[in-house]
């Protein structure tokens, strides 16, 4: 242990205790007064658009919850574990499945879905997950809840891999009470970032470029409404930069995918949400070897905030086109069975 | 559980709240329950049957040491006693950490061989901390084994040593021998105690929630086959800095919150960092760098292999065969093995050119200043292996950095990320002045001062990525 102080009076040793937490606390404090102060005089447009964190509601246990942030992915857990039994009797009630990464999650917002599905009396579920997940993870999730959804909707940008990702594999191999560990840390950390940078500024505020938009993920329909996007966003040219040959283990995997759709009495449907670097013509050439209908509507003059995912407003323009081209699927399917 | 985690901050709550409690009590026995308690909840909060592991791992040590000592000294009883024990360690160690290693390089020489084949591969996940804890357990017996210490006849006493929350997942790698004699003393919270403790945590989370985690979120986004293609040569040297960096920051800000932890606790742990970076040889570096592994793997491996006591020939292959075991022991990779062989050739190298000594009469300054060079030039290639998913990768960095193109500077963006080198730059280099006596050393008010600074720039600096790097081993 540290060499002993006992050569001091009680007395002394006491006023040095108490210099010493002054010094501490000199020192914190000078620093946080000053910054908070730096921080007060900001201009709204600087702490508005780079710290989403303040302008996003507390993560509370409403229709919404808080389904990500600082590299945890909530959703992966709620979904896979079941904690969350209201969550997943949606699911489970879910006519129309919408199954891909986190371009779905940006891609298919609920002001456009929910009255779509609402009027053709269908209820909708938005299976999109974050680190470029495969298709195994929500496959596995159509057979741990046994689902029996009359469309499946996959955003095909070379989803079809048997393997999912480092996170969905940790996932999967956790046990429920992870999901509430997961849940706990994620809004206690939440909480206290919301708390703390209302006071002091955070680093990141001074770097351009560096809002993290902050997830809140419906209950009921799974779709994700994203509070502070970017402001630059990088326009989306419609020709292919890239074209990705379709590999035959994604021919066999989608294939396989496929089937057990169909089992389950559903219909598979592909489509294909927009980035920089499209991919669309991978989604073609599968849905043509799977004899598989494809719903890409074709926009000019769409945006992406990072190049991989639409902004708000091409994200309403999207998934509008996407409602009017798959009301063509919806009107060849059979009656609604019992 | 992490000490990064909201989780962790509780749990710490109501064990040091019990510490306050207990304190000038003769209460030994409660408190070191809780502590035990502590430690299970923590090992178990992720993965509660690894608990099984820990258990198994702790009771072969216990009965395998008291049966040593009830044998005769010299003994084959004793000899195989030992043998069995350390079989047990390592058996756990290659079930869930070299298994599938080992069937892949099997698979790979059968392909050259003319003879492919598919080998059952294990889909076991590697249980948290478990290097570390085996490290500490074989440690215990063998000490015992070699008589340096009588054996722990309460289990559950030896189960706390092993299992000690704050040096479980990433150690410092403890030793009987410093332990298991604090759990006997009586202990008192005194204020010289509580500000050593909180200093070396805030300095710990410092370390790791700014410097290591926001040059993590660089180092991981840019460390890709494609990336490291397409950058210019000043980048990729760059990133290797800064690599170097965060793993310096990460495991020296983990090891010095567990001191800090064990401190407020009322136990010592031993030094595991010592400004690294600052070694003017490579023996001088690895009595910098994770100085409790370093000296276990010098004790229990280097000198049951003979030491330097055999022939300077055998002296060389001990060396290299030690650390390339010490790289395997990180992870079961042929990058690791590279990295641990480098070290070991280094080490090899510098004792054959009588290079090691740092004393003043050895080398003029001129010659020890450009082999503080070569040693620092050598651990950043090294920690390039260390970092690659594979040995192709790491190479191919190498060569785009020796070919070099490009512009001398790094990016911009780079160079901006590059700030957070600056705090461990700066610490190394008052290491230095205070090691020559030039400045003295910290006094505790320039702490005090320092710690409500580093306090606040970690409450507006912190990163993103929590994960512990030592924590995979």
């Amino acid at each position: 242990m540290p060499s002993s102080t006992s050569s001091f009076s009680p007395g002394r040793k006491r006023a040095r205790h108490r210099r010493l937490f002054a010094v501490f606390a000199a020192s914190f404090g000078v620093l946080a007064v000053v910054s908070a102060a730096v921080w007060a005089r900001t201009p709204d447009a600087l702490k508005r658009q780079r710290m989403p964190v303040l302008e996003a509601p507390p993560a509370d246990k409403g229709e919404r919850y808080l389904s990500s942030f600082r590299g945890v992915s909530v959703g992966h857990y709620l979904h896979f574990s079941g904690i969350d039994s209201e969550m997943i009797r949606h699911l489970r009630e879910a006519d129309v499945l919408i199954i891909g990464n986190s371009r779905v999650q940006f891609g298919f917002p609920q002001s456009v879905m929910k009255p779509f599905f609402a009027r053709h009396g269908l209820k909708y579920y938005a299976l999109g997950f974050p680190y470029s997940e495969t298709i195994t993870f929500p496959w596995r999730l159509l057979q741990k809840y046994d689902l029996h959804p009359r469309w499946v909707v996959v955003n095909e940008d070379i989803i079809f891999f048997n393997q999912p990702s480092d996170y969905a594999a940790e996932v999967m191999r956790s046990h429920p009470f992870n999901a509430w560990q997961n849940h706990f840390e994620t809004d206690a950390t939440y909480a206290a970032i919301r708390a703390l940078h209302r006071v002091l500024p955070h680093l990141k505020v001074l770097r351009a470029n560096v809002a993290d938009p902050v997830p809140f993920r419906s209950r009921e329909d799974g779709t994700v409404l994203f509070i502070g996007t970017p402001a630059k966003p990088v326009l989306i040219r419609n020709f292919p930069q890239h074209h990705h040959s379709v590999y035959d283990e994604e021919v066999r995997t989608a294939a396989a995918f496929k089937a057990e759709v169909e089992r389950r009495g559903g219909q598979l449907v592909f489509t294909y949400v927009p980035k920089v670097n499209p991919l669309r013509p991978h989604a073609v050439e599968l849905a043509a070897r799977l004899n598989v209908p494809l719903v890409s509507p074709v926009l000019e003059g769409l945006e992406s905030f990072d190049t991989s995912h639409l902004t708000a407003g091409s994200a309403v323009r999207f998934a509008t086109a996407f409602v009017q081209e798959f009301e063509k699927v919806l009107a060849t399917a059979g009656p609604r069975p019992k | 559980m992490s000490f990064i985690s909201w989780s962790f901050v509780v749990l710490f709550a109501l064990v040091f709240a019990a510490r306050l409690a207990f304190s000038r009590r003769n209460t030994g026995a409660p408190y070191l329950l809780i502590l035990l308690a502590a430690s299970v909840v923590f090992y178990g909060w992720h993965v509660p049957w690894y608990l099984l592991l820990l258990v198994f791992s702790s009771a072969v040590d216990y009965f395998a040491a008291l049966w040593i000592d009830r044998s005769p000294a010299g003994s084959a009883r004793r000899k195989w006693l030992i043998a069995a024990c350390v079989s047990a360690n390592l058996g756990l160690l290659a079930v869930f950490k070299y298994w599938n290693f080992g069937l892949s390089t099997l698979e790979s020489l059968l392909e050259m061989a003319g003879v492919p084949a598919k080998l059952p591969h294990s889909n076991l996940i590697l249980p948290m901390g478990l290097s570390f804890y085996t490290f500490v357990a074989m440690g215990y017996a063998v000490d015992v084994y070699r008589g340096k210490i009588p054996p722990e006849r309460s289990f559950w006493k030896l189960f706390l040593f092993i299992s000690f929350f704050p040096h479980l997942m990433a150690g410092p790698v403890i030793r009987a021998k410093d332990f298991l004699h604090q759990l006997y003393r009586k202990r008192r919270v005194c204020a010289p105690v509580f500000y050593e403790g909180m200093w070396l945590i805030i300095q710990g989370a410092f370390l790791k929630l700014v410097c290591a985690n926001n040059l993590a979120n660089t180092v991981d986004r840019l460390w890709n086959a494609q990336t490291i293609a397409q950058a210019g040569s000043a980048d990729l040297a760059a990133m290797a800095l800064m690599y170097s960096g965060q793993i310096f920051c990460d495991f020296a800000g983990y090891s010095n919150m567990a001191r800090g932890m064990a401190y407020l606790l009322g136990f010592r742990f031993p030094v595991n960092f010592n400004n690294p970076y600052i070694a003017a040889s490579f023996s001088n570096f690895w009595q910098r760098w994770h100085i409790t592994l370093s000296t276990w793997l010098r004790d229990y491996f280097y000198i049951s292999l003979g030491g330097n006591r055999i022939s300077p020939r055998r002296t060389y292959i001990n060396l290299i065969v030690v650390m390339v075991l010490g790289g395997l022991w990180h992870g079961a990779a042929a990058t690791y093995v590279v990295w641990g062989a480098i070290h070991g050739a280094a080490l090899a190298g510098e004792r054959l050119l009588g290079l090691g000594q740092t004393g003043e009469q050895s080398r003029g300054r001129a010659a020890k200043l450009a082999w503080l060079v070569v040693v620092q030039v050598v651990v950043l290639v090294a920690w390039v292996f260390f970092r690659s998913p594979g040995l192709h990768e790491a190479v191919n960095f190498l060569k785009r950095i020796l070919h070099w193109e490009g512009s001398f500077l790094p990016s911009p963006a780079l160079l901006q990320m590059m700030v957070f080198l600056v705090p461990p730059a700066i610490m190394h280099l008052r290491g230095a002045l205070v090691e020559r006596g030039l400045v003295p050393p910290m006094g505790r008010f320039e702490q005090a001062a320092l710690a409500g600074a580093l306090l606040f720039l970690t409450m507006i600096g912190y990163g993103i990525n929590n994960a512990f790097i030592y924590f995979q081993f």
